[in-house]
């Protein structure tokens, strides 16, 4: 965008808020157009690749077994929270909400794999794709005829990410791999849960962090080789991408302190190892005592961070202990596992009689960091995200009314966006198969009734 | 490799009918399973999710109900006995499950099963029409 006067003489924030506008962002251009990616993946590692590129404009075809789709579509939350229909043939199915967040903006295409017909039509879309994104068990489509090695022939300039867990060879390679699966052998679970103190059990991550995290760096390895095929070598590029290595490079310092001196880092619960206070307390009341949901009766939590020797002395001062500030005045003297066990209990008398607010609005008024631990409903009211369109209302084409995250960056002539959450089984058959193989309408059926699509 | 052939579903021998076998539950799994059609019991074997072999008929009780199973003809079976039963949440826990068709802000939204009269393509009616 060329900085006309307009913009020119804005602040900062005037500037950033005109340039990001949300509202525009459906109206300017977006910056993988011209990009295919054809994406044969399931469950959330690969899906959340190709829905990374397909926020940032590359068409993006998503290709699922005929009329039952992957298995992501029914490994729901409980309670069946569905968006219906599954399918035009399963109308009284539903998608669950597991499937939400990975798969926005993306075409639907069914296709059997395990008929010749279906392999013909992977040839064809090969042919006219960029990118490929898959993360069937490895080497399965290359022993299916439509692998890397195979598409390649067709196309050299094609970009082929497999993603798994354990990589393409080597000796652990056969077994699957699900995101928890990454995140304990790759290490993270050992060092995130509770101190012995507390119980000493490790914590899982609720969230799939490791399949999120797996998606971008999958995406941000085809940008790297779409950079390459296109400025420098006019080739493609097979690239393997395994979870629990993508695990691995989330370990920090934790490895290295291994390699130094031998020392294998402890769990640490809400506390922190390098810093007090920076950690979570209890807080003794609840911020919705008469909300008949269990989780919101249970009491908060409260983010606080004084760790600096003056903010501890402020914290020290508004619980009415100033002998801990004179017990503990610096950052070594507190950073000790036997200093924080006994300094939090007493920071969480003072939280006892409190809600997660009052602690936060206490910590405020005496210049300390602070955060409540918010919760999904708190989160999806949050003004400044819906503002910034990380959150979002979306009026689906096929599913109506429905709150989506959006992408967590901005850009500012080429913005990200979420056109549709995501669409029923096969919903792109008859868009994709005639655009990109030329099929009629007939044959198209005739494909249907033999259950190739 | 044919369809029946693929891991993780069992195309009963007798009666065509397809057996989907949830992954958690027989991802690694010996024993037996009954048919939703036809309610035959067959010995089983998957390993890692792939499986060892035909089913092998022998007699009943079963150990294990598949997770969903559909008839030649794509008509879903759902009868209970004949399918284990979906997980369900504890509903002091996550509260009662209700189909709605309303957000939580009060607009529109295609979140209750729906009849092949209600469909317009890959779309429901409400909102193909607008209303
Ligand atoms: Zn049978």
């Amino acid at each position: 965008m060329a900085i006309d006067k307009s913009l020119k003489d804005m602040t900062f924030e005037d500037y950033c808020r005109t340039v990001f506008n949300t509202t525009k962002r459906y109206d300017k251009p977006e910056v993988l157009k011209g990009i295919r990616c054809v994406s044969t993946t399931q469950y959330i590692l690969g899906p959340s690749c190709a829905a990374y590129l397909a926020e940032l404009g590359a068409e993006t075809i998503k290709v699922e077994l005929p009329k039952r789709g992957e298995p992501m579509r029914h490994t729901t939350p409980f309670n069946e929270p569905f968006l219906y229909p599954l399918s035009r043939w399963m109308p009284d199915k539903g998608t669950g909400l597991g499937f939400f967040g990975a798969n926005p903006n993306e075409y639907f295409l069914s296709l059997d794999f395990h008929k010749p017909e279906a392999i013909q039509i992977m040839k064809r879309l090969a042919a006219k794709t960029d990118v490929f994104a898959e993360n069937y068990r490895a080497g399965t489509f290359d022993r299916w005829g439509i692998g890397y090695r195979q598409h390649a022939q067709v196309n050299p300039r094609v970009i082929y990410q497999w993603m798994g867990g354990f990589g393409g060879w080597g000796p652990g390679r056969n077994r699957a791999s699900y995101d928890i699966l990454g995140q304990a052998q790759g290490g993270c679970f050992s060092i995130t849960g509770w101190h012995k103190e507390y119980g000493g059990m490790p914590s899982k991550q609720t969230i799939w962090i490791m399949d999120y995290w797996g998606g971008a760096i999958s995406a941000f390895n085809i940008l790297a080789c779409l950079y390459w095929r296109d400025n420098v070598s006019g080739k493609g590029n097979f690239l393997e991408y395994s979870q629990v290595h993508g695990a691995q490079r989330h370990l920090t310092d934790f490895i290295s302190l291994y390699g130094k001196t031998g020392i294998v880092p402890q769990r640490f619960g809400n506390f922190e190892p390098l810093l007090c206070v920076h950690g979570i307390l209890k807080c003794g009341k609840s911020s919705y005592p008469n909300s008949k949901n269990p989780q919101e009766q249970e009491v908060g939590f409260c983010l606080v961070s004084a760790y600096k020797d003056d903010d501890f002395q402020k914290l020290c001062k508004m619980i009415n202990r100033p002998d801990l500030a004179k017990k503990y005045p610096t950052h070594a003297d507190r950073v000790g596992a036997d200093a924080q066990m006994a300094i939090y209990p007493e920071l969480e008398k003072f939280a006892a009689d409190k809600t997660k607010e009052e602690v936060d609005k206490a910590c405020k008024a005496n210049g300390i960091l602070s955060q409540p631990v918010w919760n999904s409903k708190e989160v999806a009211a949050n003004e400044h995200w819906h503002m910034r369109g990380t959150l979002q209302w979306l009026d689906d084409p096929t599913f109506g009314d429905v709150l989506t995250q959006g992408p967590a960056y901005q850009l500012s002539d080429t913005p990200a966006r979420v056109r549709w959450a995501f669409k029923p089984v096969g919903a792109d058959n008859e868009y994709i198969l005639s655009k990109l193989c030329g099929y009629s309408g007939s044959h198209i059926a005739e494909l249907e009734q033999k259950e190739i699509i | 490799m044919p369809f029946k052939d693929a891991s993780l579903i069992l195309q009963c021998p007798k009666c065509d009918t397809i057996n989907y076998l949830d992954p958690f539950t027989f991802w690694n799994f010996k024993g037996k399973i009954k048919c939703a059609g036809c309610d035959t019991v067959y010995e089983y074997a998957l390993k890692n999710g792939h499986r060892q072999g035909a089913p092998k008929e022998t007699k009943g009780p079963h150990d294990k109900l598949p997770g969903f199973a559909q008839s030649k003809d794509w008509k879903p079976i759902t009868t209970a006995g004949k399918v284990a039963a979906a997980p369900q949440a504890r509903e002091d826990f996550q509260g009662k499950p209700i189909p709605i068709s309303k957000s939580i802000r009060g607009k529109l939204v295609s979140g209750k099963p729906l009849s092949a009269a209600e469909l317009v393509g890959s779309v429901p009616k409400i909102f193909y029409n607008g209303v």
